[in-house]
């Protein structure tokens, strides 16, 4: 029952969170703005139509995007989302499945792109796997860091429960959460990293390398890119709102603060400008340093 | 042992005939593998040893000796060099040179190699090992007549035997503190004594390993052999490395905490520094070359922390480091020898290797780009494949060690993890490069578009092992099952009362659920397009019409902003030659990365060591009589010293 709630809200919640965004990012543009709904419409459009193949691309380009959303599926069954809704699956380690997992969907995207010969597909590809692996140090030094915190090596142990760690810990966590919303906007390509409504301009990382998928393929890479924002959102919403309560509060609760933190990249979008290409790597390696630093906290704690 | 010698013989007498010759070295390889592996696996499953004694006039009682730890390199060693023993007949059929001394040589390293793994004490052990070093030397200089063959040849032979010099004087020392020369377990050294017998270990098997900084013979000596030999020096012989550290580290016993810590701080630069240059390589099998340094660099940490574990009290974590290296030797070896054989085979189709000039090979040769595409991205260790498993091992040591260690141990496990998770990131991006700028995409001069696809037998061993690298990635339990006896044998605890077993076990379940979501997606898409015919057309290019091939974004410029940022460690060297007018003639930019320890120290080095034997040349006496006095008095003075 438990599992088949969190399957739910995995499974049909996700796509919300773009919709949010783009209202917050209207509302301060002064208009209207597309319905929240819009990215489910979009889905439902493109899995009805066909599909366009260009003749250079191979097997690889019609896996990547089924690799990719496999991968992210996968992710999120070691994701709890809070006390209530436990992971489906748990098991120490779990962590560094999850890491990988989304790793691995990156590189079945990259090489997706790769097998378009596009050059500005391999731009595209070239930058996602530069900023990837600049972000990859910090997003681990933050599970280290919660790992050593909360004395285990498994999601729904770290995410879940009250969280008597946050009054020992909270100069630590919050740098952690500080780290991980950059990994969050990075591997989003969301801004300052890279802007998801333009795919033609010298910045572009994200949506260039999915520029020839079409139809069904292209909604599975939709699909999965709000899979991944909801995912990456989840950890730092159960790290900042470590709060339980009955299930169907708990379940309230969850889904608010997940639409609190789609209005907080929203309001970043609104008021931040796209960085220069080669300032981003100087951000990444900023929320290294800052997971860095929250983890020399948590060791002197520890040692304490 | 008995089979492969035999081949070894017949092959190199049956050196005119060349096929024949080459297909009765694989049969070797063959019948070994048939013969060796039932008691080797026994061994690992059950435990426990088995010895094959004899009396040497000289040295007394020699043994062989199979215990877990052995069997765990013989494995793969056999099942490996059949591979690639299989791979090398059609190989080197299409090439025009002498195969005799390449199908006895295969066989004949095979066999030293597992004298190595076998030997049961030191003299055994090193005449392996020089046997292997120098077979392998006349393996990887199949094409001597190229002057940078000779000189990759050279460097190895030179940096190994200096290395084996260590390795000299280590035995040397271990023989005198336990009376004999024989392999036992766990002498009672002093922390002093002990920690001088690592650093020598670590210098002489560290070179052998392509540990940095003693790496520069490997990425100069696996490119320039045949592919197949590539394979098997960047697969099993730099492993022979790996276990002799690890047999050392058995033999000496007790190993300070430092000294782990010492092997975990060169793990992590060997994985940093490697992949970092291996991305700023411009020709495939010298970019594999690098990411071995870069694995290497990997099964150090996992060794590295399981001795600092041992020392620390903490059987349990040492018992997963151990775990993570050892599996790790045997999954890099998969599919590093996948990789090789599936460079050689793009070598032999499109006669040449540079990275560059390639693109869109997949099409023409779609099984052998396949199993490099697996390769890849077992290589970079993706779940469901094999490499995830040893990787996620080596993690979680980590991860639990920064829990139990002391402050200073915790800080490095710390800094070792992030240091790897860069490093894995790194590893993509460096494939994402080679697999995509060679397989994908449209081919960038007509050599690559007139590719073929290699011969089944070529194929058929690459395929082998690309379908090995799935299935170990899926076989977590019974993995459990296997690496236990040699985890025993190194960290004294049983692997699976350690959450390893949990994990290991639901990576499993979860890399076949994953296989079979993807599975799950691939029919519902197929089910929606069926209704709607695709549509061909050519790539988009955002409204330009006349798009060429070589206007794909080049390999180069793939990895260049990484190389960009990590500038101040690779120091790439840049010519350019710029436009200064409209229409210029030639416009042209080259960088390279030079290995900065070559530039650094091993140039330098030999160039003073050349300016001092000049020095020495000039003393040497050229008439007859002086060397006779020479001699005589030190006759005399020997003479003095020993009766005086």
């Amino acid at each position: 029952m438990r599992t088949a709630l969190h399957l739910a809200i995995l499974l049909l919640f996700p796509p919300l969170l773009p919709g949010v965004i783009n209202r917050v990012k209207a509302a301060f543009a002064g208009r209207r703005g597309p319905p929240v709904l819009q990215l489910y419409f979009d889905l439902w459009k493109l899995l009805r139509k066909g599909a366009v193949y260009s003749v250079t691309t191979t097997w690889i380009f019609r896996a990547g995007p089924v690799v990719t959303l496999a991968a992210l599926l996968v992710a999120a069954l070691l994701l709890p989302f809070g006390g209530g809704l436990p992971a489906p699956a748990a098991f120490p380690g779990d962590v560094v499945l999850f890491a990988y997992l989304l790793g691995a969907g990156r590189f079945a995207t990259v090489l997706a792109a790769l097998d378009t010969g596009s050059s500005f597909e391999g731009m595209g590809a070239s930058r996602e796997v530069t900023f990837a692996a600049l972000a990859e140090p910090a997003l681990f030094l933050s599970i280290a860091g919660l790992a050593l915190a909360r004395g285990t090596l498994s999601w729904t142990a770290m995410l879940s429960g009250q969280m008597p760690a946050w009054h020992l810990y909270g100069p630590a966590f919050a740098m952690l959460i500080g780290a991980l919303i950059l990994v969050a906007l990075a591997e989003n390509s969301r801004i300052p990293f890279d802007d998801p409504n333009t795919h033609l301009e010298l910045t572009m990382v994200h949506e260039v390398m999915v520029l020839d998928h079409s139809g069904p393929d292209f909604a599975l890479i939709l699909y999965g890119a709000s899979i991944k924002l909801f995912l990456l959102g989840a950890i730092i919403v159960r790290l900042a709102f470590p709060f339980e309560a009955s299930i169907r509060a708990h379940v309230a609760l969850f889904l608010a603060g997940m639409i609190v933190f789609a209005v907080v990249v929203g309001l970043v979008e609104s008021t931040f400008a796209r960085l220069r290409m080669n300032r981003i790597p100087q951000i990444l390696i900023a929320a290294s340093v800052f997971a860095a630093l929250a983890m020399a906290v948590i060791l002197i704690r520890v040692n304490a | 042992m008995a089979a492969l010698a035999a081949a070894a013989v017949l092959s190199a007498v049956l050196a005119s005939r060349r096929a024949l010759a080459l297909a009765v070295s694989a049969g070797g390889c063959l019948a070994a593998l048939a013969l060796a592996a039932p008691p080797a696996v026994q061994v690992l499953l059950g435990g426990g040893t088995r010895t094959l004694t004899w009396t040497n006039p000289v040295l007394g009682q020699q043994a062989l000796v199979l215990d877990p730890l052995a069997a765990w390199f013989v494995v793969p060693t056999l099942f490996i060099s059949t591979g690639c023993a299989v791979y090398g007949v059609r190989y080197l059929l299409a090439g025009d040179r002498p195969v005799g001394m390449q199908a006895a040589g295969t066989n004949l390293i095979v066999l030293a190699l597992l004298t190595v793994f076998l030997a049961g004490d030191a003299i055994l052990f090193l005449a392996a090992w020089e046997l292997m070093t120098i077979f392998a030397f006349l393996l990887l200089t199949h094409e001597h007549d190229r002057a940078e063959v000779r000189r990759a040849g050279l460097l190895y032979l030179v940096l190994t035997h200096a290395a084996t010099s260590c390795l000299l004087a280590m035995f040397a020392l271990l023989s005198i503190h336990n009376g004999s020369l024989r392999f036992g377990t766990g002498a009672a050294l002093s922390p002093g004594a002990a920690s001088a017998l690592f650093t020598l270990a670590v210098i002489g098997f560290g070179c052998k390993a392509g540990a940095w900084p003693l790496h520069i013979w490997l990425p100069a000596a696996h490119p320039v052999a045949p592919s197949q030999i590539s394979a098997l020096l960047s697969g099993l012989v730099i492993k022979t490395g790996i276990y002799g550290l690890l047999r050392a580290t058995l033999l000496i016993g007790r190993v300070p905490m430092t000294c782990g810590a010492v092997l975990l701080g060169i793990g992590v630069a060997s994985a940093v520094l490697g992949v970092l240059a291996a991305l700023a390589q411009h020709e495939l099998k010298r970019l594999l070359a690098y990411h071995s340094i870069e694995n290497i660099g990997i099964i150090l940490i996992g060794a590295g922390l399981g001795s600092m574990a041992l020392a620390a009290g903490r059987p349990a974590v040492a018992a997963i480091a151990f775990a993570g290296a050892l599996l790790h030797v045997v999954n890099h070896a998969l599919f590093k020898s996948l990789l090789f054989l599936s460079a050689g085979a793009v070598g032999r189709a499109c006669r040449t290797l540079q990275i560059d000039r390639l693109g869109g090979v997949l099409r023409a040769m779609p099984r052998t780009g396949t199993s490099f595409v697996i390769g890849a991205a077992a290589i970079c260790g993706l779940p469901p494949l094999n490499g995830f498993v040893s990787e996620f091992l080596v993690y979680m040591a980590l991860l639990a060690a920064c829990a139990v260690f002391p402050v200073a141990g915790q800080a490095e496990a710390v800094f070792a993890f992030a240091a790897l998770a860069c490093v894995g990131g790194l590893a993509a991006a460096c494939f994402a490069k080679a697999s995509g700028a060679v397989f994908l995409g449209a081919p960038r001069t007509p050599a690559a578009s007139d590719a073929r696809e290699a011969p089944g037998a070529m194929v058929g061993p690459m395929l082998a092992l690309a379908a090995t690298c799935v299935i170990a990635g899926l076989s977590g339990p019974w993995l459990l099952r296997v690496l236990d006896a040699p985890v025993q044998q190194l960290g004294g605890v049983s692997l699976a009362a350690t959450p390893a077993r949990q994990g290991l076990i639901a990576t499993a379940a979860l890399g076949a659920a994953l296989i079979a979501i993807a599975g799950a997606i691939a029919l519902i898409r197929r089910g929606l397009l069926h209704r709607q015919p695709a549509e061909s057309s050519v790539t988009w290019a955002c409204g330009y019409a006349a798009v060429t091939p070589s206007m794909q974004y080049t390999a180069s410029s793939f990895a260049r902003p990484l190389i960009a940022v990590f500038r101040g460690v690779l120091l790439p060297q840049r010519r350019q030659i710029a436009a200064v007018a409209p229409f210029a003639a030639t416009v042209a930019v080259e960088e390279h990365s030079p290995d900065p320890v070559e530039r650094f120290a091993l140039d330098p080095a030999l160039r003073g060591s050349g300016v001092g034997l000049a020095l020495l040349r000039r003393a040497q006496p050229t008439r007859v009589q002086s060397y006779v006095l020479a001699i005589f008095v030190a006759l005399i003075a020997l003479l003095w010293w020993r009766l005086g």
